[in-house]
């Protein structure tokens, strides 16, 4: 549980709206390497364990990723090797490789936490003022995914009971139990859609002038917090877009003249990825020091 | 005055033959507590149905339904969705949102109330139903009992009249029932809702009810105070009785039978052989009595009946006072009586054998390997996550009908599918007749050995027709159309279910379901039957065909094995009964004995005769020690 998730949720969207963007638009590899720590440790802190297993996945994405560029793109001066008939393995390929896995895998990483963090609900309370319905129907297609898929697993084990698991037998059973299978989900699906339909009406949806129920409020700790990952969100922005932080890669690689800009941009965007991190850390002293004088 | 009153109704769903609804009247006081019964399919959904505009059927109607004064097509609909509170029988396509609070608030976001009192309201709502620890929780971490007590929170959240709940216990087990029930009581007796319930858990609901209707083929047959409607069923032999609190059913059966001159008159002797050993007893005994002479006329009105006991504790008065004024020279059943084959001690008194063979010998079989035998087995769901089974040993002898009790998450579900391989324990061993189960082969193990009847039917059913479904199971056997069509017709008839073989699966009613689903798994020809709480919600009627047709079965050797929290059905049909606790098999006897040994978990009837009567379990236990 990450201390982070306990802000408004406008200010955990706004963060992650910000890091995801940010991290596809910098082709830089310092800030990269910046968005792919940031990524990395918020992932472990909202998955804990469970996490690892992601991560060694990625870690093997990024591998074959990286190492799949130069392959694909000879480009470069520096070549490491050579192989088939004479096709250059260069270094400028496979570090432009490493910062595109290294993109690839930290939107991932970011969604995981996204996921674990921005819940159904906290998207329909900030979407669903703007459409109502959308929202309700979001919330309730965002419930039916986890639903068929405990219903279709009890059928499965309903049905491996009476030997009609569908894992053994010849392909063609094999597929013949899976469109059963598909076929009673269906129609299960449909039957519980009535009832849901029912249960909607009786409780007067469809009404006008339907109103939501606030679960949030945002208090002057969001408002900071907010301001703060705007003004860190724009410097990385203009930085961005005044070209502060470009880079060359072939036909070699050239980071430029590390401007102010660059520099304060790195900066902001080093503390905007461990915002998340900080607060835990902060919150965890700020507990500490008041157990002790407890 | 009247909330609703429901005046001649008659509705036909279209191109129906006969009306659902046939010139229907009731009224519901305001804060009264209206118990709706009657058998399934004898359509008291279509009547709740009718008591809210939006969830009323297409059809023609004729009669009316007044709500408050008022024709209810003149409520408007936002008064109807505020006033007007209905809880269905299914916990889960009820709930609409992913979070209980949200569910609390969908209905007062629907009526466009403002943000304070929306919090207000749902604030007051989880304190009331204790629910505030779960409120952040998702929907799809909630048992089936705290779903369907959501249901009733986000109902009671618009603050609602009357609350109309169509069997919303169903899909309950007994714990969760009662505490669904209790919740339901209390918001009567405390804020004054009416309520309006039809339920087939009488036993839970007869005792605090001020009026009881019994529907029958869509009218009311009979409405009146719980006491009335008792006699009235037993009076005309319904087979509802079966349904009946045990306290009253025995009290029914004792006095009655006293008031028609048992034991002297020849005919009432000849009743007891049924009514001892029959398996469906409110049937078999109000058919017998009905035969011994003029009941309805006599013995109701003349004063010499004590008032009918509906709770356990007012049986215990009554049978107090009953053993107080006799000498009755058998106090006990002996503890083995039954499982031997035995005579049943009363009946052997009046020199009756037990005919029906409630229990039937097995002792005949004991060379032969056991059909189950489980030594020493643990197992859990996850490497991080605690053992389930904690060295589960338990032996099941071949043609027996052993029923497995205990509280949930015990692992008495996990046991059977154990047993059919689908998980693999880590430590221990599992041996079905006699060969390892890792040996059997999966064609050879579904093919005649093993078969699991899944708690819910309906995850069986994957055709329009149970037809087709029952051929899907026959798809890989090599037989001839014919021979195909013979055996569905077999199991059809088996299991009684030959009229619906045309019928969608989820059409059936609860009951029916159940035995479609029954034949099945049958049609695999296994020798040993697994069920998983096959009585769950199903009415009393049902039951008992269910516990005839796994008596023909057992006759016929097949082994049962049967996960149950229906401790009246276990007590009275099964051979043996174990108790699984905290992962382990606790014990396991005969259910005269492991009944006889508990005070809480055990029978009504046990309960009410504990201290009078020794190892009296069932309804005939009781009746037969004290009309000796």
């Amino acid at each position: 549980m990450s201390s982070f998730e306990s802000f408004h949720p406008l200010v955990t969207f706004f963060f992650f709206a910000s890091v995801i963007v940010l991290g596809v638009c910098f082709l830089n590899p310092l800030f990269s390497a910046v968005g792919l720590l940031g990524a990395a440790l918020m992932h472990l802190r909202t998955r804990g364990k469970e996490g690892l297993r992601l991560l060694g996945g990625m870690a093997i994405a990024f591998v074959v990723l990286s190492l799949l560029n130069p392959l694909f793109n000879p480009a470069g001066d520096t070549v490491l090797f050579t192989y088939g008939p004479n096709r250059p393995f260069t270094l400028q390929s496979l570090v432009f490789g490493m910062v595109t896995a290294a993109m690839f895998v930290t939107v991932i990483l970011w969604f995981s936490s996204f996921n674990a963090i921005m819940t159904g609900e906290k998207i329909t309370y900030l979407f669903g003022r703007m459409a109502p319905s959308l929202s309700l129907t979001l919330t309730m297609v965002l419930r039916l995914v986890p639903t068929y898929r405990r219903k279709l697993r009890s059928i499965m084990d309903a049905r491996a009971g009476i030997g009609k698991s569908g894992a053994t037998g010849p392909l063609t059973s094999r597929v013949r139990n899976g469109g059963a299978l598909l076929s009673l989900l269906a129609t299960w699906a449909f039957e519980s859609a009535l009832v849901t339909a029912d249960s909607m009406r009786s409780r007067g949806f469809g009404l006008a002038g339907r109103t939501c129920f606030a679960a949030y409020r945002f208090t002057l700790r969001d408002g900071v917090l907010l301001a703060i990952e705007m003004l860190l969100t724009a410097l990385c922005a203009v930085a961005l877009m005044t070209g502060a932080t470009a880079v060359e890669y072939f036909p070699v690689i050239s980071l430029g003249c590390p401007t102010v800009l660059f520099w304060l941009a790195l900066l902001s965007y080093v503390s905007l990825v461990l915002i998340p991190t900080f607060i835990d850390c902060w919150e965890h002293i700020l507990w500490r020091f008041s157990l002790s004088r407890i | 005055m009247a909330l609703f009153s429901i005046e001649n109704l008659t509705f036909s769903y279209p191109g129906a033959a006969k009306p659902a609804l046939k010139d229907l009247s009731l009224d519901i006081p305001a804060g009264s507590y209206v118990v709706l019964c009657g058998r399934s399919g004898c359509g008291k959904t279509t009547l709740l149905r009718h008591l809210k505009s939006v969830l009323t059927p297409h059809g023609s109607t004729d009669g009316r339904v007044l709500f408050d004064g008022r024709p209810l097509g003149e409520v408007g609909a936002r008064e109807q969705a505020a006033r007007i509170g209905f809880v269905l029988q299914n916990p889960d396509a009820q709930i609409v949102t992913d979070k209980v609070w949200h569910e609390l608030a969908f209905g007062l976001e629907n009526l466009g109330c403002d943000p304070e009192t929306m919090r207000l309201r749902v604030a007051e709502m989880a304190s009331y139903f204790g629910i505030q620890h779960w409120f952040h929780r998702d929907v799809a971490q909630l048992s089936g009992g705290q779903k369907q007590l959501l249901n009733l929170a986000a109902v009671m959240a618009m603050q609602p009249d009357v609350l109309v709940l169509d069997e919303p216990t169903a899909q309950l087990d007994p714990i969760a029932a009662s505490d669904f029930l209790a919740t339901v009581l209390k918001i009567n007796r405390e804020l004054g809702t009416t309520v309006f319930i039809a339920e087939h858990r009488l036993e839970e609901v007869f005792p605090h009810a001020d009026v009881v209707a019994l529907m029958e083929e869509g009218a009311i047959a009979i409405a009146g105070s719980p006491r009335e409607v008792g006699e009235r069923l037993q009076e005309s032999h319904d087979p509802m009785v079966a349904a009946l609190p045990a306290p009253l059913r025995i009290w029914g059966a004792v006095e009655r039978r006293l008031v028609e001159g048992w034991p002297g008159d020849p005919s009432g002797v000849g009743l007891s052989d049924e009514s001892l050993g029959g398996g469906l007893s409110g049937e078999s005994l109000d058919a017998a009595s009905a035969s011994a002479g003029p009941v309805g006329v006599g013995p109701l009105g003349d004063g010499r009946l004590s008032t009918a006991p509906l709770t356990v504790r007012g049986g215990r008065t009554w049978l107090g006072d009953w053993c107080r004024g006799r000498q009755l020279p058998v106090r006990a059943i002996p503890e083995m009586a039954g499982e031997t084959g035995a005579m049943r001690p009363a009946a052997a008194e009046m020199g009756q054998s037990n005919a029906a063979g409630v229990i039937r010998p097995v002792a005949a079989k004991a060379n032969h390997p056991a059909a189950v035998e489980m030594k020493e087995v643990w197992f859990r769901y996850g490497r991080e996550l605690p053992d389930v089974l904690r060295g589960v040993t338990l032996s099941v002898p071949e043609g027996q009908f052993r029923v497995l009790l205990g509280g949930n998450g015990t692992g008495k579900s996990t046991v059977l599918r154990v047993l059919t391989g689908a998980l693999k324990p880590y430590r221990g061993s599992v041996s079905l007749f006699g060969s390892k189960l890792k040996n059997w082969r999966d064609d050879e193990l579904f093919r005649g050995c093993v078969a699991m009847l899944p708690q819910d039917p309906l995850s069986l059913f994957v055709t329009d027709s149970l037809k087709d479904d029952l051929a899907e199971m026959l798809s890989g056997a090599k037989l001839g159309p014919e021979q195909r069509c013979e055996r569905i017709e077999e199991v059809a008839q088996l299991c009684e279910v030959t009229g619906l073989l045309d019928d969608h699966p989820f059409d059936l009613s609860g009951g029916e379901q159940q035995r479609a689903a029954l034949a099945k798994v049958l049609l695999t020809e296994p020798r040993l039957l697994l069920l998983d709480e096959p009585t769950k919600g199903i009415d009393a009627v049902f039951k008992a065909q269910l516990a005839e047709l796994l008596r023909r079965l057992t006759d016929n050797g097949v082994t049962i094995l049967m996960v149950s929290h229906d401790v009246e059905f276990c007590a009275r049909y099964a051979d043996e009964a174990s108790l699984l606790f905290d992962g382990a098999v606790v014990s396991s006897n005969p259910p005269r004995r492991f009944f006889s040994q508990n005070s809480f978990y055990t029978t009504a009837a046990n309960r009410m005769s504990r201290g009078f009567f020794e190892n009296a379990i069932t309804d005939q236990d009781v009746i037969s020690l004290c009309l000796q």
